[in-house]
């Protein structure tokens, strides 16, 4: 062949490069994004065979190759569902235990779990209150039923979203700093160091104040329990006031905060890097640091229970530990709690203990109580010894901490619901056994606490055997339903029962038990303690039973958190946007008109201006109030109003009187309700002398006259009218701009936005708000205080309520009462302003 | 401890004059200024100072579970109401006899309602009484931080009425 004499060089790279350029474009019209839009869509480009008229709603109809340009083009143009989404796993899928596990502790990020939340959230209203997800009540409304499970049978709470704190330090250091700045004495008459506390023995409460402002700058209520051998003190906070404590601690006793990860996140993120090894050495000595307890089955809370976030003083040696969900706290209601606690808890024996000692070879190896008891066998026969003659509630000395080392709950759960109720009873009252003494031989010899120690106490929850392991064993049994025989692998719970004694003796008698377990066994416990009928309430119930017990300055339950706290100002915010939010969702005709019927304070009751009015001059602005706690003051306040004794503890004024609320607990005489924002105001002589005529009868009448609303009842109607000529105009106006504007362009529609019509609409509501000042002034009968909380009680068989009153109110009434003899029975009159216009008549009582 | 006294029968005949005395006890357990907060106000002799402790008094034990026709009276229940409460029980069928117990000042209470009992049913019921002595502790609390916690115990009367149909009803 003749060479072709033409190309005479051949430039190899722009050979190459010329090629390339050819090939990507050659390849790029031929790929996805190949196909313009003018030469037609993906699917027009289909061979005729392959053609099918479901591609519309069915990309898969297409071939292979034109399904993603298909995809795309419609994407571009019209955004439309034809693309079906990532399909969503399967049902199964989802609830894989890891996955379901993964599932959890996302949703637990904002709001944390208690260990019992599944089995609540099955069968109750949950809330977020406090960063917690709690159980507020039964999804079947159960008022009266858990009043009568508390107060005759057996009723339960799982309070475990309380916090615990571990303050480790010089048992005098601690305890003078904490009384000087923080247990005022008034309030507390029992200091931490006292001798009924100090040894551990008891569980005290202490009102805990900022520190330098009492009376003012009241937080809460604080629970405490030292350990034995003094070396810590363990303190129970509210979760609302928990932040505002833990402030005021560490700036006492000048911790500062150790960097510690406090949830380990699903998404495994990078640990912040602790402080310098040495530290850690030094705290933690047992258990290393590296430990991680991922091995651990716990579905729920993927808690660090070692390496808890930590303040520290380095120079004094004091450690704050923060204790959040090491702990689980349950609550007993009921005269058969102590009952039914005996069916549940089986205390470990020493004769158990000698038996899984000899079977098990390697000691040293496993199992907690086998290296611990070993040498302890006293404290176990005691233990035994105690729980046996422990009958009845009254038998232990109040606020007793007891420890007890319990078999596996699980093991004595019965097959059917077993209710103590229904044993056999007994025919005779006995007298039971004194067992004070035994219970002080047994807290001497214990000396430490096993749940109180971090050691025993972590490896009692790693040694729980898993629900699943044991699932399985007691599948393998022979005769299925018989006891499981676990042997030296039973596990033993460690805890803390809590005696909690009545507060009121004439009304609900709320006593009880308190049961600390560690975390991880809440489930068990919880399952054994169902399995025995014992009715599970909520968070309405500790509001409930305070007001059915009369007081709130010195109860239980933590049911309203008080005004003059932070944390109580918070909640009273809170519910008044709630309120307010629904009231305004009513249409206007079906809103009840607070300034027709006199009422200052409709969803928040403002106390400052309550106190203003009661002041003296009427001119003193009130910045900050106070509850009065001193529990001397208050019984001398009760005893002057029940006596006619004019020698008065009002006499003699307490300090800023003016800033002085006092709670109280109205009891209805005759007809009438009441609820939350009741006034609670003094009578004049007329009303009383009407009452007393007529017999048994309350006056129907006494009535405060129908506010005057006419004036803003004109200027709402005329606000109404502008806004809604305002708004016809506005539509009018986009209307016409729409319709100028057709070539396609954006328009700018904000200057005739319904949003303008916001101001007007405030303005309008304002309008519906009551002047609480006016009204306050303008009430036919003097005002000096308002209830909190207010509902029928059952416990007394009356409608009563708890609230406060100010101070110059209360000697106002009294010197009222005393001058003349026309109110012997000393009542009161208080009148639901949220709801009428009536005035009831009451019977006063100072909370003590 | 539980020291039976004595054991006896209310015959017919001392009826009235009996009714007259526990009546007048009664009335008597109306004006003594009310103890504060309990049922058994027995002191037992035991001298409590007042400016280091605070009493507070314990419940008295009662047997759980309690069988249904036992009734604790109390002094603070509306009269009438435990009455027919006992009534309930006799019309229900199931019992033939109930149990009163009464400790402290709820004695004179209970014993009437007894007889009050008796009187409805006229002579188809009939009482027999046992009186004991319960030993009851009360926590003294501390008022100050130098005084340990303690208790004391006291002994307090009480009384177990054992009402019953002597008619029987088919």
């Amino acid at each position: 062949m003749e060479v072709d004499e033409t190309v005479e060089s051949l430039g190899v790279r722009n050979f190459l490069a010329a090629r390339i350029q050819e090939i990507n474009s050659l390849s790029n019209q031929i790929s996805t994004s190949g196909i313009p839009a003018s030469k037609g869509l993906a699917f027009q480009h289909v061979p005729k065979h392959m053609r099918r008229r479901a591609v519309s709603h069915n990309p898969k109809r297409l071939p292979k190759r034109l399904q993603g340009i298909h995809r795309h083009q419609v994407e571009k143009s019209s955004g439309s569902s034809v693309i079906k989404k990532a399909k969503k796993p399967s049902r199964r899928h989802r609830r894989r235990p890891s996955n379901l596990t993964e599932e959890y502790n996302r949703r637990q990020r904002e709001h944390k779990w208690l260990e019992t939340h599944i089995w609540h959230a099955k069968r109750f209203h949950i809330l977020n209150k406090w960063g917690y997800r709690i159980p507020k009540e039964p999804t079947a409304k159960g008022y009266r039923a858990g009043y009568r499970a508390a107060s005759q049978f057996c009723a339960m709470r799982d309070i475990s979203y309380y916090s615990c704190f571990e303050l480790e330090g010089n048992f005098q250091l601690i305890s003078s700093k904490i009384s000087t700045s923080f247990a005022p004495t008034e309030v507390n008459p029992l200091s931490l160091s006292s001798e009924m506390y100090k040894s551990g023995k008891r569980e005290g409460t202490f009102h805990f104040y900022r520190s330098g402002s009492y009376p003012f700058g009241y937080v809460g209520r604080v629970r405490f329990y030292w350990k034995m051998d003094q070396s810590s003190l363990f303190l129970w906070v509210h979760p609302a006031q928990k932040d505002e404590i833990l402030n005021e601690i560490c700036a006492e006793f000048e911790l500062m905060s150790k960097q510690n990860l406090v949830f380990r996140r699903p998404e495994k993120d990078k640990d912040e890097p602790m402080d310098t090894a040495s530290d850690e050495t030094e705290i933690s000595e047992e258990i290393p640091k590296d430990y991680d307890d991922a091995h651990i089955d716990r579905k729920l809370l993927p808690k660090k229970l070692c390496h808890r976030p930590k303040w520290i003083n380095y120079s004094t040696n004091v450690i704050l530990t923060d204790l959040e969900g090491v702990f689980n706290r349950f609550r007993l209601y009921g005269p058969l709690a102590t009952q039914t606690l005996k069916e549940v808890f089986q205390v470990l024996s020493p004769a158990k203990l000698e038996k899984d000692i000899s079977n098990n070879d390697n000691i040293n190896k496993q199992f907690w109580w086998l290296n611990y008891y070993q040498d302890k066998q006293e404290v176990l026969t005691k233990q035994c010894e105690l729980w046996e003659k422990l009958k009845s509630f009254s038998q232990i000395p109040c606020h007793s901490v007891i420890p007890l080392t319990l078999n596996d709950p699980r093991i004595s759960i019965p097959n059917k619901t077993d209710p103590v109720v229904k044993k056999k009873a007994k025919p005779v009252v006995e007298s039971f056994d004194d067992v004070g003494p035994l219970l002080d031989q047994l807290q001497s010899e214990a000396v430490d606490y096993p749940i109180l120690n971090e050691k025993t106490r972590t490896k009692a929850i790693d040694e729980r055997m898993s629900q699943e392991e044991f699932n399985k064993r007691q599948s393998q049994l022979l005769i299925p339903g018989s006891k499981l025989n676990l042997g030296v692998e039973e596990n033993q719970v460690p805890i803390i029962l809590i005696h909690r004694p009545n507060t009121a003796s004439t009304r609900f008698k709320n006593g009880g038990w308190d049961i600390v377990l560690p975390a991880g066994w809440a489930m068990p416990i919880w399952i054994a303690l169902v399995y025995r009928c014992v009715r599970v309430l909520g968070l309405r119930e500790s509001e409930t039973f305070e007001s059915e017990s009369g007081s709130s300055v010195h109860s239980n339950e933590d049911g309203f958190l008080p005004p003059d706290s932070l944390s109580g100002e918070k909640e009273a915010d809170g519910r008044l946007s709630d309120l307010q939010i629904n009231y305004f969702k009513y249409p206007p005709a079906k809103r009840p008109n607070f300034i027709k019927l006199g009422c200052p304070f409709p969803f928040k009751i403002d106390w400052r201006s309550l106190l203003k009015f009661g002041s003296a001059k009427n001119t003193v602005d009130i910045d900050s109030f106070y509850i009065m706690r001193n529990p001397f003051f208050l019984e001398a306040l009760r005893n002057t109003l029940s006596s006619s004794n004019k020698n008065t503890i009002f006499n003699q004024d307490p300090s800023n009187p003016e800033h002085l609320l006092i709670e109280i607990c109205l009891t209805i005489v005759g007809k009438g309700s009441i609820g939350p924002g009741a006034i609670v105001c003094i009578p004049h002589e007329t009303d009383i002398v009407q009452m007393n005529n007529k017999v048994d009868e309350v006056n129907d009448n006494l009535e405060e006259p129908v506010g005057d609303d006419a004036s803003a009842h004109k200027k709402r109607e005329d606000l109404r009218n502008t806004r809604d000529r305002m708004k016809s105009f506005m539509q009018k106006k986009r209307k016409k701009l729409r319709k100028k504007n057709c070539n396609g362009q954006p328009i700018d529609l904000t200057p005739f936005s319904s949003d303008k019509l916001q101001v007007i609409n405030s303005a309008i509501n304002s309008l519906w708000l009551p002047d609480s000042e006016q009204i306050l002034k303008n009430m036919s009968r003097t005002p000096i205080g308002a209830i909190v909380f207010g509902r029928e009680t059952y416990s007394i068989a009356k409608c009563s309520g708890i609230g406060y009153c100010t101070f110059n109110g209360l000697k106002e009434w009294f010197n009222a009462c005393a001058k003349c003899d026309w109110n012997p029975r000393k009542l009161i009159l208080v009148r639901d302003c949220r709801n009428s216009l009536v005035y009831r008549f009451a019977k006063l009582e100072i909370c003590v | 401890m539980r020291t039976t006294t004595l054991e006896f029968t209310m015959s017919l005949a001392q009826q009235p004059q009996e009714q007259e005395k526990l009546v007048n006890l009664e009335k008597q357990g109306k004006n003594k200024p009310s103890p504060k907060g309990g049922k058994g106000c027995g002191s037992g002799g035991v001298v409590v100072d007042k400016k280091k402790y605070t009493v507070k008094k314990r419940p008295p034990p009662k047997s759980v579970p309690q069988r249904p026709n036992d009734i604790y009276i109390s002094d603070r229940s509306n009269f009438k109401a435990q009455i027919s409460k006992c009534q309930k029980l006799f019309e229900s069928g199931d019992f033939s006899e109930i149990f009163l117990h009464g400790i402290g000042s709820s004695i004179p209470r209970a014993v009437n309602v007894a007889l009050e009992l008796k009187t409805f049913y006229q002579g188809t019921i009939d009482y027999s009484v046992n009186t004991s002595t319960i030993q009851l502790i009360d926590d003294l609390i501390p008022l100050d931080d130098t005084t340990p916690p303690s208790q004391q115990s006291r002994k307090v009367s009480c009384v177990d009425i054992r009402v019953f149909r002597t008619v029987k009803i088919p």
